[in-house]
């Protein structure tokens, strides 16, 4: 049939292999043919995607190319922290888990950072982003995750094959690569969260008193230690927050019943015009804090900058502060807090102090 | 093109690899995206075979195919990212393909919101492989040689494929010509 012929003609074109006999056919046969114009036209007009309209490609593209003219960087045999995990077959075969490096960074770095942690036996699998870097890794079950700045991470030593726990403090954005049959866990502090295949956010720093659970994708199922078992279910875009349960009176400090740990859920908000909640922006280099104190953004920016900030004035400590920092180096970071809060800071290497 | 991977190979130029990078980034994530359909994960997989080709920019003449080599890689990467540990090898038939956007161009022709989302619904139900050829060919300009590299496929399947793809198109589109319900600019 001659339409039949209009669209293998057409397939041709498109495939860039059409005779210029067959280009003339086409042609020929679309003067006979009108109404095939249109579907010409609209074949040959119409733009697919895999990513959503709304994307800023150029953004994308450039923040990309930072990302990896900083990698470029990166002398090849750097055991400073766990480079990039080689995916590509064919073009040579690197261990696709960095451990016996992330094993080394933490011998190294253990002993100015997180002071309270003993350098003990190193387990199969250790991930460390220390404070001013942020890592990013591939797990041995294919899982990702992303480690934010003074963050801690170990997994058990088969892990993917019989089970696949990890042993959290600090903050990390896990995608969990499907498994039935090893639910995915993860032990911060507090909960215990067991996921089966999703992507989301844990905050627990062991200095925090809160550990925050953001879910974007899937289901996870957290369970509160000292919760007696309780087992709380987490929807896309809602976020988990265990609350340090500090007993309130001094019966109950005595008592022998472990005191029950606070908890919320709330639905996740988009601030301002951002595009991409708070408790994720870390993931694409933004440090955000949204009308917290001065003394827990300093925390942040502690960990974030890797400098020690220290409060001259207690009031403020008390100080609440909202913005988000992308570009900025700790100077400008703090010249901007200046500008609409009342302070001063001198800065001697990496010690600021604020009065 | 071949200028650009000469200055990369013998002057270590990183500004001709940075405009080699900013051509194809777009294309490459989005060829990840179809599979992993995770936006930071797709990054970081493109982001790790540059880094590659830039460490290996010595022997950047021993390529045939700059793209169809650049695309193997994302999609090796993208196949061993999401295979199970326990499994050597994954298929294309068993990964489910990523939501292909449609959008048409009111320049070009006129089309209904409805029948664009029609057009989208024809498209997406698609099998993968097709949907893949569709779009590789279509939108990324890759040739049937290199779609065929790319997918491991014969020439004569990826034919077959888009002429799969333009029929279903056909379909969507010849009935629309008989009601107004979509008009076109006689160019």
């Amino acid at each position: 049939m001659e339409k039949n012929r209009i669209l293998t003609l057409l397939a041709r074109k498109m495939g860039q292999v059409a005779t210029s006999a067959e280009l003339e056919e086409l042609n020929e046969l679309l003067n006979k043919y009108p109404e095939y114009h249109f579907i010409k036209d609209t074949s040959e007009s119409m733009h697919l995607q895999f990513h959503p309209p709304a994307t800023h490609e150029d953004a994308l593209v450039s923040r990309n190319w930072d990302h990896l003219a900083e990698a470029m960087e990166e002398p090849v045999a750097s055991v400073r922290r766990p480079v990039f995990t080689r995916l590509i077959a064919g073009l040579g075969h690197i261990p696709r888990v960095a451990a016996l490096v992330g094993g080394i960074a933490l011998a190294a770095a253990g002993y100015y950072w997180l002071p309270q942690h003993k350098v003990s036996t190193l387990h199969a699998g250790q991930l460390i982003a220390r404070n001013g870097e942020k890592v990013r890794q591939l797990l041995p079950d294919s899982s990702f995750v992303w480690l934010n700045a003074g963050t801690q991470l170990h997994y058990n030593p088969d892990f993917g094959k019989t089970s696949r726990e990890i042993y959290l403090d600090g903050e990390a954005f896990f995608e969990v690569a499907p498994d039935r049959n090893r639910p995915f866990l993860v032990h911060a502090g507090k909960v215990t969260i067991k996921v089966l295949g999703t992507s989301f956010n844990v905050r627990a720093y062991a200095k925090d008193s809160v550990v925050e659970t953001t879910l974007i994708k899937g289901k996870v199922e957290v369970q509160l230690r000292n919760g007696h078992g309780r087992q709380i279910l987490l929807s896309p875009n809602e976020k988990l927050t265990v609350s340090r349960a500090t007993p309130t009176t001094e019966a109950m400090a005595r008592s022998t019943t472990p005191v029950k740990d606070t908890y919320s859920i709330q639905p996740l908000v988009y601030q301002n015009d951002s595009t991409e909640y708070n408790e994720v922006a870390w993931i694409d280099g933004k440090l955000v804090f949204w009308n917290e104190p001065f003394e827990e953004v300093a925390e942040k920016m502690q960990r974030w900058y890797d400098v020690r900030i220290h409060f001259n004035r207690d009031d403020l400590k008390q100080e609440i502060l909202s913005g988000t920092f992308e570009h900025e180096t700790i100077d400008q970071a703090l010249k901007i807090l200046e500008l609409t809060t009342r302070f001063s800071f001198t800065r001697n290497g990496k010690d600021i102090y604020l009065q | 093109m071949s200028d650009l991977l000469y200055r990369i190979q013998f002057a270590d130029d990183q500004l001709a690899f940075k405009e080699l990078y900013e051509q194809k980034f777009l294309k490459l994530f989005q060829f990840a995206l179809a599979f992993v359909r995770s936006h930071l994960i797709a990054e970081e997989i493109v982001n790790d075979i540059f880094l590659n080709l830039w460490r290996k920019r010595k022997k950047l003449d021993s390529i045939d195919n700059i793209d169809v080599y650049l695309y193997v890689c994302v999609k090796n990467a993208a196949f061993n990212f999401l295979r199970r540990p326990s499994k050597k090898h994954i298929s294309l038939d068993e990964i489910e393909i990523e939501y292909l956007h449609v959008d048409t161009d009111p320049a070009a022709v006129l089309i209904t919101t409805e029948l664009q989302k029609m057009i989208a619904r024809a498209i997406n139900s698609l099998p993968p492989r097709c949907r893949l050829v569709f779009k590789l060919i279509k939108e990324d300009k890759l040739s049937y040689k290199e779609v065929a590299a790319v997918l491991n496929v014969s020439v004569k399947t990826v034919d077959t494929q888009l002429g799969i793809a333009l029929k279903k198109l056909e379909g969507i589109l010849s009935p629309a010509l008989d009601r107004p319900i979509a008009t076109y600019r006689n160019k």
